[in-house]
């Protein structure tokens, strides 16, 4: 046997370790487009960090592509912790404009504010509800817009329940349980009397955790909590009254806020996770279905039947 | 001693030695790890601390099934290219960097002197790829070459070619 005598072989490997490395460029520059690090923004300049709580509140922030995007607390966290540890960092400016979320998520969004040693300002901007807002009575001053829809501090359980659709089209939910209350909640069947209790119970105690909450935060009496923890929410002016703002107004005034307390002149920056283009496109992607889903929505409903407010 | 008329040495390609084609894998890594897997490390960096050992790495990677995704594509990346530098080299050159250090070369089997194609590259070498199944070859391939009569890898016996040296004689 004879072996084969290319020419210049090295010369063709290097040729091929070129294309090669070229290759491995330019697929690393697409995985590192594409994918996030989990960095943060770089908060060495600024002098007031500002965290963003915006959409519902989770403890992961929705990856789904028809997701609307909202606030994963462990991000949130995470952001709250980089700001305290900034030493340039002299105050913390929280934008909200949420409806609200989970139990868990806000509480350790609210816990992360209370341990800062630095000035805290809760900006609600559109809404500031339910955990949202108990976000914000954590912070150490709350600022909102007059009209901004603030308070709604209660606990919503409800969810659709089928049993009635299942019967009109001769759809049976065969109960396989093991534990009288394993699958309670079941969207597929009715709930009894005994369900309804034992889960109004829990919600019950969900909703005197946030009572007290917003009570210690806020340094609020037990008439006055009595009369805002109905579940209603307020317009900022009206909040202001009942003891749930502090000031009215916008950025402009939060940062006034913090300047006069701190007697500095306020630089603010965004803490926010950098984005990939997966989740810019995820986000636009989300965004865009959203606005779809809503449309299609308020198409159907009549007017009559309308429950948001509009200006 | 002029005029004796000795026979010629005869050089001719029989089996590589075991000794030669580990080494020649091990210089291959090391050029796969320069020129291939060195664009994605800084990317891995920032995912993984320098420092972290073995517990620390696993700690970060089960508190992000993102991370789990984007760790599992740079693998794929560099598992993919990595395929390519074997097959391409053995096809087109009949060796690998390795190879040619070492004086080892790819055959297609049979009577026809010829470097393997490029599909048959890409069968031989396919052990590459860290996902199951493929990684049970890791395990497999070395104890088929050492206890096998024919002193072949698995998947050369099955994309047909063999790894040869020059022996002289």
């Amino acid at each position: 046997m004879e072996k084969p005598k290319p020419r210049n072989k090295w010369i063709t490997a290097l040729i091929i370790l070129a294309i090669l490395a070229f290759l491995s460029y330019v697929v690393a520059g697409i995985i590192s487009l594409f994918a996030g690090t989990g960095e943060f923004t770089d908060i060495n300049a600024g002098n007031v960090a500002i965290v963003s709580i915006k959409g519902f509140i989770s403890t992961e922030s929705g990856s789904l592509l028809f997701d609307e995007q909202g606030t994963s607390s462990t991000d949130a966290v995470e952001a709250l912790k980089k700001a305290e540890d900034a030493s340039n960092i002299k105050a913390i400016l929280l934008e909200i404009d949420s409806p609200g979320g989970t139990p868990v998520a806000t509480d350790e969004i609210a816990q992360q504010i209370k341990k800062s040693k630095k000035l805290t300002v809760a900006w609600i901007r559109e809404v500031g509800a339910s955990g949202a807002y108990w976000v914000a009575s954590s912070a150490d001053i709350v600022v909102a817009n007059r009209m901004s829809a603030v308070g709604s501090i209660g606990v919503l359980g409800s969810y659709v329940q089928f049993e009635g659709l299942f019967n009109k089209y001769g759809v049976k939910y065969e109960r396989l349980v093991s534990g009288e209350y394993k699958d309670i909640g079941s969207p597929f069947r009715n709930m009894t009397s005994a369900e309804r209790l034992l889960i109004q119970a829990e919600l019950d105690s969900l909703h005197r955790i946030f009572i007290d909450e917003v009570k210690q935060n806020r340094k609020l009496s037990d008439e006055r909590m009595a009369k805002i923890s109905t579940g209603m929410f307020f317009f900022g002016t009206e909040a202001k009254d009942l003891g749930l703002v502090d000031v009215l107004g916008g950025k402009e005034e939060a940062l006034k806020i913090i300047e006069t307390n701190l007697n500095i002149t306020a630089s603010p920056v965004e803490i926010r996770k950098k984005e990939s283009l997966s989740d810019v496109l995820s986000r636009l992607s989300g965004g865009l279905s959203y606005q779809i889903g809503l449309g299609i929505g308020n198409s159907i409903v009549t007017k009559a039947n309308r429950n948001s407010v509009t200006v | 001693m002029k005029g004796l008329n000795l026979p010629k040495k005869r050089i001719y390609l029989g089996p590589a030695s075991l000794i030669r084609r580990i080494l020649a894998f091990v210089l291959d890594l090391f050029v796969i790890d320069i020129v291939i897997a060195g664009f994605f490390k800084g990317k891995i960096s920032l995912m993984l601390p320098e420092a972290a050992g073995f517990s620390e790495v696993q700690t970060i990677m089960q508190s992000s099934q993102a991370l789990i995704a984007q760790l599992s594509s740079i693998i794929l990346a560099i598992s993919l290219i990595s395929l390519l530098y074997f097959s391409v080299m053995q096809a087109v050159l009949s060796q690998t960097v390795g190879m040619m250090v070492l004086n080892i070369y790819v055959m297609q089997q049979g009577k026809k002197i010829a470097a393997p194609t490029f599909w048959q590259g890409i069968i031989r070498n396919i052990f590459v790829f860290p996902f199951f199944p493929f990684f049970v070859l890791w395990l497999t391939e070395p104890l088929f070459l050492i206890f096998s009569r024919s002193r072949m890898r698995m998947l050369e016996v099955l994309s047909k070619t063999v790894t040869v040296e020059e022996i002289s004689e």
